[in-house]
């Protein structure tokens, strides 16, 4: 295998990618599925991922391209994101949340964990109501349901003392 | 869009208590997902329990039925979530018991603060009464130790047990203990004294306690992470490749006095970190590495130099023969090791320590790139042998023992010499330097030493060198500025007499940055005539000038008395021509410093004088106008300039000219200017 082989990639709407191999390789299912069936010289379909989203997946893999600790980038739960990250994922949420599904499919566990992270800014702080505008999620729970569900995860007695 | 639950549910790992409660009132489908995440790990320190209720920074005025009933309650309806138990308090004991919690993979426990309830003897019966008694023989009482001087209580210890025995699939066990077991509210394994051949005295498991902690063992078979303590540390840490072979982790939590005599391991090529809070000898130390081969974590809280064996021992061989048989061809070599935490003991006594307790152990770290350590360092020369021992530190924090003021030569320790490290720098391959980019030494006394130069010239990619109460010689700092090429930050403390060595730091390092310390004494015409400086980085410069040529007192007055006759530059006499002669001269000279001084385009800070102030420097750089100081105003990015014990008063104009050109104000303390949004502290 030469350190410059590329691979083609075909998005739902039949786009053709051609990435470099090391790229490629950041997706744990595109590593094991090139390291089992080699390279085939055929378009590898990815009928989960869009076009567009796609070439934000490429173009975070290709940043994080010589990142000696990408495995572990976002690793620490705590950890502040790294300025070109957080710009990363300045995108409508439309997009952030196929951003998550495309991380999960292709299986980049750094992208999973940032865009993840990223959601999650968005919910800290937040009230149920708040939480709910900002997701657009209707409120299925009646009065009644919505009590026992404080109750039950006790936050009743929290809320008293 | 809809997220699929396991994605939702991977977004709850970033999210704190009160978030996650949040989630779980938006709707139906959060709930689902998010009432698991808020229940996975319970602790009784943390919401919904808030700690022991009635601890006394809390004003909580529940009462304590109502309290468990709640504990009671909630642990019940989500026994299904609850994945990782910490149990600081007996309620939430009792109610793990209570709802038969069988999912757990992760227990912890400290029970220091058990007994805080007023109804804590309440609770003891009702736990107690939760241990079936079938369990009499698996937990039996005798099996625990109950001197008086332990607190801790029977039944909640074996309640303990009974619910580790009820989930078989842990993987992580932890006992919160600290040095002081009879704060604990459990009991401990029952222990023997036992009288070794060589008289000494160790205490060992009773066969009961023994056989219970190893019942307990086999049951788990998932378990990678052990904490202990509660007396079964050693024995468990020596027997581990029998009754743990596949544990991945195991800390030492108590400080007990690890066996001296414990310097053979059965190998155990599964553990990756080990943590001892104990202290082990440098012998200890080869045979815990020669034991676990796959060690990628090693935290040391106390290296000895050596055991303090002889307390022990009345006869029969020491530590000290033991050492003295290795030598540098028996080096352990530990190929896997990645991150090592030392702390050496800083007790030791000097005079009884031949060396640092992690030298002596021969041992050499290839792959340790991350170090979080203060090494005890005897001499300068052992700053070489530090660089053997971890080649691919990024950085070492060395630090001389009390009276490690000793030199090179007072080292008696010849078998030190290797090779390689006669051949430091002899090699141009560039895998042969030593990869440490910061370090930090104390309190050493470096002397001339042919060695010295060949020990710098490893560290080829050092960039931060920080000397504290360090003594350097001339010959230390030409090799650091033959050999430093990467260095930014350079601080130490000189003595007088090294004018040309300093500078040859700013001629030899081109990246420098901050070369900052006290006493950086510099003859003015060792500046003018220094090569041409590189390091046009520099922001930031301590420097003292001095060996200006200065007027005598009768040659001033003449001066004077010229300026107040209006004539300042037209003398009458020949005395008065000489005085101006002087005069020129030193402002000559002294422009040519600022000069130089000025060609440092990047230079933001300036430090003239600092302590320690020797005596009255009678020849130091004059801060006027007249001497060149307008050489400065080429420094566009100068922030702060200071001038402290000047011997001269600052005159009007040079101080109105700071202002103007430079943007500097004056500090009220005097010899100080700098930019008025800089703190200059």
């Amino acid at each position: 295998m030469s350190a410059h082989s590329q691979i083609l990639l075909t998005s739902s709407e039949g786009t053709e990618f051609l990435i470099d191999r090391d790229i490629a390789d950041k997706s744990m299912l595109l590593k094991c599925m090139l390291e089992d069936i080699g390279e085939i010289g055929q378009a590898v379909p990815l009928p989960n991922v869009s076009g567009p989203i796609l070439t934000k997946v490429i173009e975070y893999c290709t940043h994080h391209r010589d990142d000696p600790n990408f495995l572990s980038a976002n690793d620490d739960v705590t950890a502040d994101i790294d300025e070109w990250d957080l710009e990363y994922c300045k995108v409508d949420q439309g997009t952030l949340y196929e951003l998550i599904l495309a991380a999960n499919y292709l299986d980049i566990k750094p992208l999973m964990d940032l865009t993840c992270k990223t959601v999650a800014n968005m919910i800290k702080a937040k009230s149920p109501e708040e939480i709910r505008k900002t997701f657009n999620i209707t409120n299925d729970f009646t009065p009644e349901e919505e009590d026992q569900v404080r109750r039950e995860n006790g936050k009743d007695w929290v809320d008293e003392h | 869009m809809n997220i699929p639950p396991e994605v939702l549910g991977h977004i709850g790992i970033y999210l704190d208590y009160k978030s996650l409660f949040a989630c779980t009132i938006v709707c139906h489908h959060w709930n689902n997902v998010f009432a698991p995440c808020l229940w996975n790990s319970v602790d009784s320190n943390h919401p919904p329990w808030l700690g022991p209720p009635f601890s006394q920074d809390q004003e909580v005025n529940i009462r304590p039925e109502e309290y468990t009933h709640r504990v009671l309650t909630l642990v019940h309806q989500h026994k299904r979530h609850i994945r990782d138990l910490k149990v600081r308090e007996e309620r939430l004991l009792r109610a793990a018991l209570e709802a038969d919690l069988t999912g757990l993979v992760s227990l912890y426990l400290d029970s220091t603060q058990f007994f805080s309830s007023t109804s804590f003897n309440t609770e003891v019966a009702a736990t107690a009464a939760l241990v079936p008694k079938e369990y009499d023989e698996l937990i039996p009482s005798v099996a625990f130790c109950y001197s008086s001087d332990v607190g801790g209580n029977i039944n909640l210890t074996r309640a303990y047990w009974r619910l580790v025995f009820m989930n078989p699939n842990l993987r992580r066990l932890v006992f919160y203990q600290n040095a002081h077991a009879h704060q604990s509210g459990m009991l401990v394994l029952a222990t023997d004294s036992s009288v070794g051949e060589n008289g000494m005295v160790t205490s060992v498991l009773t066969p009961t306690s023994q056989g219970f902690l190893l019942d307990v063992l086999s049951r788990l078979r998932l378990l990678r992470h052990v904490h202990v303590g509660l007396n079964a540390d050693e024995f468990l840490f020596c027997n581990l490749a029998t009754h743990l072979p596949n544990l991945k982790s195991f800390v030492h939590s108590e400080l007990v006095h690890f066996n001296p005599w414990t310097v053979r391991l059965e190998p155990h090529g599964n553990l990756r970190s080990l943590t001892f809070t104990c202290s082990i000898s440098p012998v200890q130390l080869r045979a815990v590495l020669v034991g676990f081969p796959g060690l990628d974590d090693l935290t040391i809280r106390r290296l000895q130099d050596r055991h303090d064996i002889k307390q022990h021992v009345s006869t029969g061989g020491n530590e000290d023969t033991a050492l003295a048989t290795l030598r540098w061809g028996e080096d352990l070599v530990h190929a896997s090791l990645k991150n090592l935490s030392i702390d050496e003991m800083s007790i030791v006594i000097a005079r009884r320590a031949p060396s640092s307790g992690l030298l002596r152990s021969r041992t050499i770290f290839p792959t340790v790139t991350k170090l979080r350590a203060t090494i005890c360092i005897k001499c300068a020369l052992d700053l070489g042998r530090v660089l053997i021992v971890l080649p691919s530190a990024k950085a070492l924090n060395l630090r001389g023992i009390s009276d490690s003021s000793m030199g090179d030569e007072d080292n008696q320790e010849t078998d030190w010499q290797r090779p390689q490290f006669e051949t430091f720098g002899q090699d141009n391959n560039n895998n042969n330097y030593a990869m440490v980019e910061n370090l930090e030494i104390g309190r050493i006394k470096f002397r001339p030493s042919k060695a010295m130069d060949a020990v710098f010239a490893q560290m080829h990619f050092l960039s931060r060198l920080i000397f504290t109460q360090c003594s350097l010689d001339g010959t230390t700092l030409t090799a650091l500025s033959k050999y430093l090429k990467n260095l930014e930050h350079f601080e130490c403390s000189l003595d007088y007499g090294f004018s040309q060595e300093f500078l040859g730091l700013l001629v030899g390092c081109p990246k420098l940055k901050k070369c900052i310390g006290s006493g950086h004494f510099v003859l003015a015409e060792d500046i003018i005539n220094s090569p041409e400086w590189v390091c046009l980085e520099l922001e930031m410069l301590q420097i003292v000038v001095v060996g200006v040529p200065r007027l005598t007192e009768p040659q001033e007055a003449l001066l004077n008395r010229m300026r107040d006759q209006g004539r300042p530059e037209v003398a009458q006499t020949v005395e008065e021509q000489n005085a101006l002669y002087c005069r020129q001269e030193s402002h000559a000279l002294q422009r040519k410093v600022y000069q130089r001084l000025g060609r440092l385009p990047n230079l933001r800070s300036m430090y003239h004088m600092i302590w320690p102030y020797i005596g009255d420097l009678k020849d130091s750089l004059e801060f006027t106008l007249a001497s060149g100081l307008d050489e400065l105003s080429v420094l566009d990015k100068l922030e702060i300039l200071s001038f402290t014990l000047l011997n001269h008063r600052v005159g009007e104009a040079e101080d109105l000219w700071m202002k103007e050109r430079l943007s500097l104000l004056r500090s009220k303390s005097g010899g100080l200017w700098y930019r008025e949004n800089v703190n200059p502290l």
